[in-house]
């Protein structure tokens, strides 16, 4: 198992570097003149440009710019954004309120989507299954920046139950409605794929052995067909993390909220290479991690399933 | 829009009560901390403003609107505009000048920064020796470019070192008076004098004041002169709070205990915010929300004149719009009125001169017959300068996709395919500067799209860029050497209002050449919360902060 996980690991830094290559490479590619783009329509000065130029390296070749980014991700300087601030100071800043978001949105999918799907197995075609059905659909239909805005105007601003922006002096609540909105894609799918699981699952030959055996349907619920039932869910809840971290890109914007985002949004705009590449860099880390421990949850939910 | 108006014809009055109720609440609760910490009415209130994160806060690092609506409060500028938008004196007591070359500069005394420290000519002489030190790269560099050894400072290669490291027009005559020198006359200097790069920094800005390094850490937490000082620091993409300076030399005080400055990724947020009451000044009303501000916001929905203006240009090595009636064939089959009205709802209006309406010297409609909607005269010139064939079978209209520009860029073009009976298409770039790369290696883009914001409230700054045949944003390549000498002449005027009738003479050769179609101007459209009133613009697209009064009680 330590040497499957070691493995993994290595092929996470080779997994790292190839993405930061690529992105760096694309970024490249796309940006005209980082320097018009910082400057807007405003005209530069030449001694500006001269300057700028020089401070960002912006006249060398594609390689020897990847070189300096490299250099300083390796001792540690992740350099500064195109308008002067540490990258290193934006990143810290952001990333904590990201987590938080996309893991309280997690929670929501899991507390309401797992046990809602068991109930709509059980009881298929019944009133909540035929509920659940139709919301999901909806949901699914809906693009999520209609969703947040349709939902910061009648919960925050016309009833007041919310703030429409992000407020730091509320603690973990100014999360909450942002993190339902993105939350309700995955707690539709979560919803549909645990009660189809379920669903099959209550069908099998072990449950049918199991009520011969005489067990409680308390424990035969609870025990095996769960256990087997959350396989297909854990793994899509584990890459949903990531889903979820990338979907906040969207939800941040609508509610305020200063997270990785809006970084990423704003050195997409600003062509700002360097800021660009290492937050997809983390991202694709969160990616490669959450995957691992997708991969691990397998061998603890199904014992047959081992890890040489 | 259309999920917005069923949310809205779906829920209607059971939930306006209740936003009723919110409000009231809100109200009362602002009354009671207002009292509570002054005991003085409403002088306690903390207003807030909502604002994008500014770039840099360093006066002269500071050439967007956010970093300067932040400076605004923190600092006071040499010169205010009366009435007619002239510049008066405000943190000086005088500004002379006999030759318009050497201009004299009195401080008013008892002026001190945040910190304690006096301001003084020097507070002057190294803010801008710094802001105008090559090396420096501040965005505001080039307003410094008129005062006398600005090239000494600006080697045109970054690798070698300045010649020199103060400016050679700076001098100081005593504690409060220094003189500027200009290269070249310049009769509007005094106008110039109101922008943010031009305000004092005090020596605790300065890591080594002779080699002009401002301390990094200094824009984290400002120090100026002006009404509002900083409480804490800059909070990154969150907030920026400032209280009142309780030293403040100036003549009119604020009316409210302090301003922060609320930091935002995206407009409509700023105007949610707003209808919750959780924002007090939202200083530029999104497009997407100006169909129901008027309703939801009443007499707290404000427009006023801005010195942004858009317009057409031709490039000159494109030969399809070399003829000067086919560019005014153009010109007259565009329905300025109902583009402004219908895409832009009134958020801004037909333009049909050069320059903005806020400038002294402005006249209306000196574009002439050429600005007038008159499809049927338009389409005879068309044909008559060799019609669709001329302009090798289609129009095209480049512009930059991430500014909202496509719904004008298309009307304008419906506009000119029902007129002209010509085909007409937008030619999207990504971004502005990339239309700027194309336009310098002279690909045909077609006609593109262009906006202005002034520098300062002169003529000459709509004029001499733009047009000037070394104009820093003449993209098109218009060169036309009598305007140039028009324009030396007014800036070598003896007085303002002598240079303005060079400047007038000036424009009127633009509209006979019409190297770019002047299309519309941009109302600044601004609202607030109903917890402040007497809120107003400066012709900076800032809100005068020092008028702002809280809300009188029973509102």
């Amino acid at each position: 198992m330590s040497a499957y996980i070691l493995r993994r690991i290595l092929q996470m830094v080779l997994a790292f570097l190839g993405t930061t290559l690529i992105v760096y490479a694309l970024m490249f590619e796309v940006a005209g003149d980082p320097l018009l783009a910082l400057a807007g329509e405003k005209p530069i000065s030449p001694s500006q440009r001269a300057q700028l130029t020089e401070q960002y390296h912006l006249d060398r070749p594609f390689i020897v710019q990847y070189g300096f980014y490299m250099k300083g991700l390796v001792t540690g300087h992740l350099g500064r954004t195109i308008s002067g601030r540490p990258i290193a100071d934006v990143l810290a800043e952001a990333w904590p309120r990201t987590i938080r978001l996309a893991l309280l949105s997690l929670a929501i999918v899991i507390i309401l989507g797992i046990p809602g799907g068991v109930f709509a197995g059980l009881k298929r075609g019944g009133a909540f299954d035929t509920i659940t059905l139709t919301f999901s659909l909806v949901i699914i239909g809906i693009p999520v920046f209609v969703l947040g805005t349709v939902a910061q105007t009648v919960f925050a601003v016309r009833l007041g139950w919310f703030r429409p922006s992000y407020a730091p002096e509320l603690g973990l609540a100014t999360y909450i409605l942002p993190a339902i909105v993105l939350g309700l894609l995955s707690l539709a799918t979560a919803l549909r794929l645990t009660r189809t699981s379920v669903a099959e699952n209550l069908r099998a030959d072990y449950v049918r052995t199991a009520s011969a055996k005489g067990l409680s349907r308390t424990r035969i619920v609870g025990i095996h067909v769960l256990r087997n039932s959350l396989i297909p869910v854990v793994t899509f809840l584990g890459t949903e993390l990531g889903g979820l971290m990338m979907g906040a890109i969207v939800t941040e914007g609508i509610f305020n909220i200063p997270g990785i985002g809006g970084r990423l949004f704003q050195g997409i705009r600003l062509e700002d290479g360097p800021l660009v590449v290492t937050t997809v860099s983390i991202l694709v880390v969160i990616y490669l991690v959450t995957n691992l421990v997708v991969d691990i949850t397998y061998a603890v939910l199904d014992p047959r399933i081992r890890h040489e | 829009m259309s999920w917005r108006s069923r949310a809205r014809n779906g829920f209607g009055a059971g939930l306006r009560e209740a936003a009723a109720t919110v409000m009231f609440s809100t109200a009362i609760l602002t009354a009671g901390c207002g009292g509570g910490s002054t005991g003085s009415g409403g002088a306690g209130l903390v207003i807030s403003e909502g604002i994008a994160e500014p770039k840099h806060l360093v006066p002269s690092n500071a050439n967007e609107s956010e970093g300067a609506a932040v400076l605004d409060a923190l600092f006071t500028p040499l010169v205010e505009y009366d009435s007619q938008n002239r510049p008066v004196e405000l943190a000086a007591t005088s500004i002379s000048t006999s030759d318009n070359r050497v201009w004299t500069i009195t401080l008013k005394p008892g002026w001190t920064f945040h910190n304690g420290e006096p301001v003084t000519a020097d507070s002057y002489i190294n803010a801008w020796n710094a802001g105008a030190f090559g090396p420096n790269a501040h965005d505001s560099n080039s307003f410094f470019d008129k005062i006398a050894g600005y090239p000494d400072l600006n080697p045109a290669d970054a690798k070698t070192a300045p010649t020199a490291k103060k400016l050679s027009g700076l001098v100081k005559k005593d504690d409060l008076t220094f003189q500027v020198t200009l290269a070249q006359p310049y009769v509007n200097f005094k106008s110039m004098l109101g922008y943010t790069a031009f305000l004092p920094l005090p020596n605790a800005a300065f890591e080594d004041v002779a080699n002009n390094r401002i301390a990094a850490s200094f824009e984290q937490a400002p120090i100026g002169q002006g009404p509002f000082k900083m409480k804490g620091t800059w909070q990154h993409d969150q907030l920026i709070e400032t209280e009142v300076f309780a030293n403040y030399a100036g003549p009119v005080k604020p009316k409210v205990a302090g301003v922060a400055f609320k930091i935002y990724q995206q407009m409509p947020t700023q105007y949610q915010d707003l209808l919750a009451g959780q924002l007090d000044l939202v200083k530029l009303i999104p497009i997407e929300n100006m169909s129901t501000a008027r309703s939801d916001l009443g007499d707290r929905f404000h427009q006023s004149p801005s010195s942004t203006i858009q317009i057409l240009a031709f490039p000159t090595f494109d030969r399809r719009y070399s003829k000067a009636d086919i560019r005014k064939a153009i010109s007259m089959a565009i329905d300025r009125d109902e583009i402004t009205h219908t895409i832009f709802l009134d958020a801004q209006s037909p333009l049909r001169s050069f320059v903005s309406p806020i400038v002294p010297g402005y006249r209306e409609n000196t574009c002439g017959e050429a600005c007038q909607f008159n499809p049927a005269k338009a389409k005879a010139l068309f044909e008559a300068a060799g019609g669709a064939a001329a302009v090798g079978g289609k129009i095209e209209i480049a512009y930059n996709v991430d500014g909202g520009h496509k719904p004008w860029v298309d009307a304008t073009c419906n506009q000119l395919k029902r007129n002209l009976g010509v085909d007409c298409v937008g030619n999207p770039q990504p971004k502005f500067a990339e239309l700027l790369i194309k336009l310098k290696k002279k690909e045909p883009l077609g006609a593109f799209r262009m906006g202005w914001i002034f520098d300062y409230p002169v003529m000459e700054n709509y004029l001499g860029p733009l047009y000037g045949t070394n104009g820093s944003s003449n993209y098109y390549g218009y060169s036309n050497p009598q305007f140039d000498s028009l324009l030396a002449n007014g800036d070598k005027a003896p007085t303002p209002a002598d240079s303005v009738k060079y400047y007038q003479q000036a424009e009127d050769l633009l509209a006979r050449d019409l190297p770019v179609l002047p299309l519309r101007y941009m109302q600044n459209t601004f609202g607030h919360s109903t917890r402040v009133g007497h809120v107003s613009m400066d012709l900076f697209n800032r809100i005068e902060l020092l008028k702002v009064e809280p809300a009188t009680a029973g509102r």
